[in-house]
């Protein structure tokens, strides 16, 4: 038996498929409802610094766990503050395949307060631009209570660069 | 009082796109063999091995008790950290701990990740929250940074990008343990292939196999293992919010509270440090592209916003500059994410000793300083120093 | 929006984690499973200090902290050191239960292998009792090459 070890190197196939249930909690949990029920998005204040929190949750991080106060309904209308397009199609974890390229994010200021990262439409640089005014596009049906609820946002109106 | 600590041996792999020819565990005892090599010192002369990757890049639970074959940790004290890209920056932290508790007297920081038994991009997307940001990732590579730059600075600020890797590459093309070694010209990087708009490929960090090993040793142990200790003179980590949303809105509304800036500002208050530029010799900085190093630079060394585009502009972050900025390339040529904060602090020790080879800087290295950055937007810093503290 | 609504029936999110992954098993555990695949032939490594055999093989001894490159044949029979009977299904199981793993020490061996014990009643299994490796017609090279272990 040669003491070498092998020139053919083995690999193993390995697939993680893990199903979780996630609980979202009584905060988030009220904004997947709304969502799911009246197509509505809610967040909550924080009492101390005044910030507008979206998702709503139950304490405010930044001022070291003051515990939130009010809920705020808030628009589903916003302005892009940045935007990615992506072109690398990554492995999904959520899914275990390729995300379809390209494809559109964007961090949207909702008007009146808060903020989401959601998919952008379309996923094209040059018609898509930091300050530009959006609008979220909702599942009509089959809503379940994520933030999936709201396909995607897409310009309000035809903006000129 | 914490007992002063002494970094007294370094190891690492040549970090490499592909190790199909080794599994986890003998990669990572090619960087311990290496750091004890270096220390000369015998797996026997540590007390305890703190070990850390980011788990879902090769999908082993808990890969520590595995890695007990390869790093030495048989029948010793140990423990496992993971913070995302910091892991690294955090293990160089708890092994300062560990020492300078008066718990051990010597401790061995185990940071590694073998990128090409995942999928890196999937694995940084997991780490988004699951009720809300996960199905929205792309991972590392955000081109917000870059938007807000260019929107800023305009071309010069994409030239400046091409700039700074141009210099990467030519340290790492003097550093033999990097990964992407070739130097590269302004046009390879202005026409590489677009990942997430304007971030293109030459500007982002590979995916890298790869270990990176520090022991460190308590004040009396170090003065008889080396004549060279690299002292670990302080470090901060500074947390930020989880939520992304919020995290990139700190640049622009609230951008006082960056973790970057509130960490380096902790670090120089606690060491006296006014002007990080003048007072630190090098900076290793943990910058996974080079628009985020554009950035968060004026944050770490308190310029205004786009000071530091003047400093690469004017060759001062060079290697042979008066601030050298990432003489071992950084982690745009090598980013085996577990191992690469601590290739900062492992790359940071290696200047100060004069031991970096090539790709030693030529001033004379007293002070250096290594960043760590990960999850969503956390930092960590270290201050090292060639004089006892 | 009031406090009665923070006391409704909590909302679950069904979520997933699915990643393809693919673990590189390095040159010497490839050497092991190739010998498996190719000649149903079972080898260790031998420690040069300490000198026991790993089976499975490895390159660095964990007690020692060297390099091994001896590598040692063992023998396909051996004996069972420890066992048990898996009744519950869970999703991650290779096989449907009940089934019995063991811990078994083939001759030449200073380690035990994690494999199945098949074809014996479970009030009959006992520690100590000898076995031997079933290999499959069709191997890939890996640890399932060998089927189970059967009752000498």
């Amino acid at each position: 038996m040669a003491k070498k070890a092998a020139d053919e190197y083995l690999v193993m196939p390995y697939l993680v498929s893990v199903p979780c249930n996630f609980s979202a909690g009584p905060y988030m949990g009220r904004l997947l409802r709304e969502m799911k029920e009246h197509k509505k998005l809610w967040g909550n204040k924080c009492p101390s610094c005044g910030r507008i929190m979206f998702p709503p949750r139950a304490v405010c991080g930044q001022c070291h766990g003051v515990e939130a106060g009010d809920w705020v309904e808030l628009s589903d209308k916003g302005t892009i503050f940045a935007f990615d397009v992506c072109y690398y199609p990554y492995i999904d974890p959520s899914t275990g395949q390729p995300k379809a390229v390209p494809w559109a994010r964007g961090v949207i200021q909702l008007d009146g307060g808060g903020a989401l990262i959601h998919f952008l439409e379309p996923p094209d640089p040059d018609k898509l631009h930091p300050g530009m005014k959006v609008q979220a596009v909702w599942k009509e049906e089959g809503r379940t209570g994520e933030m999936m609820d709201i396909l995607y946002f897409q310009p309000i109106e035809e903006d000129k660069r | 009082m914490a007992r002063r600590v002494a970094i007294v041996g370094i190891g690492q792999t040549h970090h490499q796109a592909h190790r199909e020819d080794v599994n986890q565990v003998e990669m990572v005892n090619e960087a311990v063999t290496a750091a004890l090599e270096d220390a000369q010192l015998r797996i026997k002369d540590i007390d305890c091995v703190l070990h850390g990757n980011m788990e879902l890049f090769e999908g082993v639970h808990q890969p520590d008790m595995w890695h007990v074959d390869g790093d030495g940790a048989y029948l010793k004290s140990g423990m496992r950290l993971t913070t995302g890209g910091t892991t690294g920056g955090t293990i160089a932290c708890a092994a300062y701990n560990h020492v300078a508790s008066g718990l051990f007297d010597t401790v061995m920081a185990v940071g590694w990740e073998k990128q090409e038994e995942g999928h890196t991009t999937t694995g940084i997307a997991a780490m988004a929250d699951p009720l809300w940001d996960r199905r929205l990732q792309t991972g590392a590579i955000s081109g917000m940074t870059a938007a807000t730059m260019i929107r800023d600075f305009g071309e010069r600020a994409g030239e400046v990008a091409a700039m700074v890797r141009i210099r990467d590459g030519e340290n790492a093309s003097r550093n033999p343990y990097a990964h992407l070694r070739n130097k590269v010209t302004r046009e390879e990087v202005m026409n590489s292939y677009m990942l997430v708009h304007p971030i293109r490929l030459l500007h982002m960090c590979p995916q890298s196999n790869g270990a990176c090993v520090l022991i460190v040793a308590s004040e009396e142990k170090a003065g008889r293992i080396t004549e060279k200790p690299v002292w670990v003179k302080d470090h901060v980590t500074t947390h930020m919010e989880a939520m992304l949303n919020e995290t990139i809105l700190m640049r622009d509304d609230l951008a006082e509270w960056a973790s970057m800036r509130v960490c380096a500002r902790k670090l120089y208050k606690r060491n006296g440090i006014t002007n990080p530029v003048n007072e630190i010799d090098l900076f290793e900085m943990y910058d996974p592209m080079v628009w985020m190093e554009m950035e968060w630079a004026d944050w770490f060394l308190l310029l205004e916003r786009g000071g530091y585009l003047k400093l690469v502009e004017d060759g001062v972050t060079d290697r042979n500059g008066s601030f050298p900025v990432n003489p071992s390339g950084g982690v745009v040529t090598t980013n085996p994410i577990g191992a690469t904060a601590l290739i900062r602090v492992a790359e940071a020790a290696l200047q100060i000793r004069g031991d970096a080879g090539e790709h030693q800087v030529d001033k004379e290295v007293k002070t250096a300083m290594a960043s760590a950055f990960g999850g969503t937007f956390w930092t960590i810093l270290h201050l090292l120093s060639k004089e006892r503290p | 929006m009031t406090e009665e609504s923070l006391q409704e029936e909590p909302l679950v999110v069904h979520g997933k984690l699915e990643i393809p992954f693919k673990q590189f098993v390095g040159a010497v555990a490839s050497k092991f499973l190739i010998e498996l695949r190719d000649n149903k032939r079972i080898f260790g490594m031998r420690c040069p200090e300490c000198r026991l055999v790993y089976v499975p093989p490895r390159s660095i001894c964990p007690k020692c902290m060297c390099r091994m490159d001896e590598w040692v044949e063992v023998s396909d029979k051996g004996t069972v050191l420890t066992y048990s009977v898996i009744n519950y299904k869970e999703p991650t199981q290779p096989v449907e239960p009940p089934f019995v793993y063991g811990i078994i020490q083939l001759d030449g061996a200073d380690t035990g292998i994690v494999h199945f014990i098949s074809g014996v009643d479970h009030e009959n299994l006992r520690v100590g009792m000898r076995v031997q490796a079933v290999f499959k017609e069709e191997r890939e090279g890996n640890i399932l090459d060998i089927k189970h272990f059967k009752r000498l």
